[in-house]
């Protein structure tokens, strides 16, 4: 049997609705990833912005992207939990 | 007869006589503290900085000093503004009118925090794509450095001295309205033409930067 005749077996032994949020759940965990890939290139692209502009505005600039990432990472957690 | 008990001066007595103070008026001002910020942290915000003290850009000369520093006018910011607002209000307004009861709670919470995360993201880019993109005027160069999207960026720089034509463009009742318009600048180098883009008080740019160029001809007559 391949692996896509077990993920048929699979999607038809735990019925249509539960195979139905297990793809939603899927393409949430999937967005929730892309979002923290976006979070890391935010980063970087700040650091290069701060480089071009230089002033006093850096840091706090830096603690919101940093913080966007740790809430990025951590929403991707809680959807692997609660989903 | 010699004096049996005098009391030596306090090391805190002034021992040499005091200067009178000049008026407040003829006094220098003092020169910022090394460290210490002299602009308030707000006027980084601003669209239009006149000297700006404590920034620099990447490619800027030692005895290079910043004249005027633009970003365009607040009010362009209005669209990504408004487009935030309507979608931090879309999951209440979605809910009251046609109700989402029929997707369980943890989707219906993520897909909640979902949407906020991409509201704020867009939220982000365009604030942080505003707030890097800013035309610098200096003693010696125009530049124009454009974040057109988060991941492109755009610099451009012209000897003030390569100038050939600065124009200013303010069209449209919004622009009249809030006084911002374009700044073409034709030059003679390597990229012909610089433009600042709804930049605030665009007649006040142009006399700056052809009183620039006035200057930079009569050092080079003498």
């Amino acid at each position: 049997m391949t692996p896509f005749e077990h993920f048929i077996q699979w999607l038809v032994s735990i019925g249509p609705q539960a195979a139905f949020w297990g793809m939603i759940k899927i393409l949430f965990l999937l967005g929730f990833f892309l979002y923290i890939a976006f979070a890391l290139v935010v980063i970087r692209q700040t650091s290069l912005m701060t480089k071009t502009l230089i002033g006093g505005f850096a840091a706090p600039i830096k603690i919101v992207v940093l913080a966007h990432l740790g809430v990025a990472i951590a929403v991707f957690l809680l959807a692997l939990m609660i989903l | 007869m010699p004096d049996i008990f005098v009391s030596s001066p306090s090391p805190s007595e002034p021992t040499t006589a005091v200067e009178e103070l000049p008026e407040k008026s003829e006094r220098k001002p003092l020169p910022p503290k090394a460290g210490k910020k002299s602009h308030r942290f707000h006027h980084h915000f601003l669209s239009l900085i006149n000297h700006p003290r404590d920034l620099r850009f990447e490619s800027q000369g030692e005895k290079e000093k910043i004249v005027l520093l633009l970003r365009r006018h607040p009010i362009t910011n209005l669209p990504w503004m408004a487009l935030v607002f309507v979608m931090a209000l879309t999951p209440s307004v979605l809910n009251h009118y046609f109700g989402l009861d029929f997707i369980p709670l943890n989707f219906r919470l993520m897909g909640g925090v979902g949407w906020y995360l991409l509201t704020f993201a867009i939220g982000l880019a365009n604030f942080l794509c505003w707030f890097f993109t800013v035309e610098i005027i200096t003693d010696e160069r125009v530049i124009d450095i454009d974040f057109m999207t988060i991941l492109n960026r755009h610099v451009g720089s012209a000897r003030i001295a390569n100038i050939e034509e600065v124009n200013a463009q303010t069209g449209g009742f919004i622009r009249s309205l809030f006084n911002y318009g374009d700044v073409t600048i034709q030059t003679a180098g390597a990229s012909p033409e610089i433009i600042f883009d709804a930049v605030p008080e665009p007649a006040y740019v142009t006399e700056l930067l052809n009183e620039s160029i006035s200057q930079i001809k009569h050092r080079r007559e003498r």
